[in-house]
């Protein structure tokens, strides 16, 4: 009997990522909800080295990191490739990967900031984002190529997070037509059925945002 | 024709990002061009096979670039399946292996990256955290062999293997120049020093080392850089 298991803390990207896999797939697993405020037995047994999430526990047997988590996936269950099999083409796709994971901070900055150094992470981010379009994304319909693939799903950042980002911290990153292709795909990834039957509640996601950019400023001030 | 299984790997003689791939190249046995890149004047091919990050290590295949050294190290094991596997083919054990490699790179690496660029109470802390970090790892090399660890030979190296070499098999020279034991071989990590010693002992890794003199004087260089650049 297969069992999966996901540790997983609301609304994570890193745990979106593998909720988004599993999901594509048609992976029957059971979702449980971790607060990092309060770590339950099962994550420090299953993550001792990070105490983090998201964790797999597959029959008993856990793996984390997200990255790490994504290709094990993709190699227990094949089925639907969430990545090319042209070699190339795979180690593009884990490039972008890691690209995106490593400029976190960048993307980041312009919420966790005020006034000029806000003004200087929003010109960073922006910069950021040519990139990903032009170098990432290019021509293609997806980052994986004409399907959805984990590339895409470590991007999903930009779709679901960005914006309510935007709007909490009060700027505009990502303006009308300054990342036409980049739209395009947002709007691509947002309509696929899987990926619109699990996303996070935006009202409830909005909140969540403002409210932690508050206590975050707080904690700078202090 | 001569574009025909070419590969070239252009890289800086003491940067472990560019070992790992050349390592890599080597245990496999596959022929390449090696490029050495003056850093501070990069050749205009860097330039075009590695537009976004402008690094070494990059390797060239048949004319396409794979860039960022552990996404390097899955693409030669994907793509010349003889001599050792990098990976096994056991997709709990590739996760288990490809997490530890994770975490010799970003909190291992990285951290004695520092110690080399810091000094005073900046360094002392970064070089617990690395003595910790150490501890998990050899937990975590525990965990991997929990039967124990087979001898090693140039037919059985593995991904972590690479990056245990890459990493620390200068030791000698970073201990010269930082005047500090980063492997505790008695305490901390047995296992990872019997391992890193039985793999410098391999013929390959003897081979693809650069001299100690060397590695000395590239060390003690970017660490005067950067401490020269924090104290303006």
């Amino acid at each position: 009997m297969e069992e999966v298991k996901l540790l997983g803390v609301w609304p994570s990207p890193y745990s979106y990522r593998v909720i988004w896999a599993l999901e594509l797939k048609g992976v029957k697993y059971e979702y449980v909800k971790e607060d990092l405020a309060n770590k339950s037995d099962l994550l420090l047994r299953y993550n001792p080295v990070h105490q983090k999430v998201p964790v797999l526990v597959h029959n008993d047997k856990p793996i984390a990191e997200s990255t790490v988590i994504l290709e094990y996936i993709e190699e227990t269950w094949p089925h639907n490739p969430l990545l090319p099999t042209d070699p190339h083409e795979r180690a593009l796709a884990r490039f972008w990967i890691k690209f995106l994971d490593d400029k976190s901070p960048t993307l980041l900055r312009f919420y966790l900031t005020v006034g000029e150094e806000q003004e200087k992470a929003t010109k960073e981010v922006r910069e950021l984002l040519k990139i990903i379009e032009e170098q990432g994304l290019g021509e293609k319909k997806y980052f994986g190529g004409d399907k959805i693939g984990l590339a895409d799903l470590v991007f999903g950042f930009i779709p679901v997070w960005l914006g309510v980002l935007e709007e909490s911290a009060g700027v505009k990153v990502m303006k009308p037509d300054d990342f036409p292709r980049l739209q395009v795909w947002i709007e691509n990834f947002r309509e696929n059925p899987v990926i619109k039957a699990n996303l996070p509640d935006p009202h409830e996601l909005l909140a969540h945002s403002k409210q932690k950019r508050e206590v975050l400023l707080a904690s700078k001030i202090a | 024709m001569a574009e025909e299984n070419k590969v070239s790997l252009h890289g800086f003689f003491a940067s472990p990002y560019v070992r790992r791939v050349d390592l890599a190249l080597k245990f496999k046995g596959i022929p390449y061009e090696y490029v050495e890149e003056d850093l501070k004047n990069k050749s205009s091919l860097l330039l075009k096979y590695n537009p976004v990050h402008k690094k070494v290590p990059v390797l060239v295949h048949n004319g396409k670039p794979i860039v960022e050294s552990l996404v390097i190290l899955e693409y030669i094991d994907e793509t010349w399946k003889n001599g050792p596997r990098f990976l096994p083919e056991d997709p709990y054990k590739r996760a288990q292996i490809r997490f530890w490699a994770s975490f010799v790179h970003q909190q291992v690496f990285e951290n004695m990256v520092l110690i080399l660029k810091t000094d005073g109470e900046a360094q002392e802390k970064t070089v617990k955290e690395v003595s910790e970090k150490l501890s998990l790892l050899e937990e975590g090399i525990k965990s991997i062999f929990p039967e124990g660890i087979p001898i090693i030979n140039q037919e059985n190296v593995g991904l972590l293997d690479i990056l245990i070499v890459s990493t620390f098999g200068s030791y000698k020279a970073q201990e010269e120049v930082l005047g500090l034991k980063l492997i505790d071989p008695e305490k901390t990590s047995p296992l990872l020093f019997s391992r890193l010693k039985a793999l410098l002992e391999l013929h390959v890794v003897k081979g693809a080392l650069p001299p100690h003199e060397k590695v000395v004087g590239a060390l003690k260089f970017m660490r005067q850089n950067a401490l020269n650049s924090a104290s303006v």
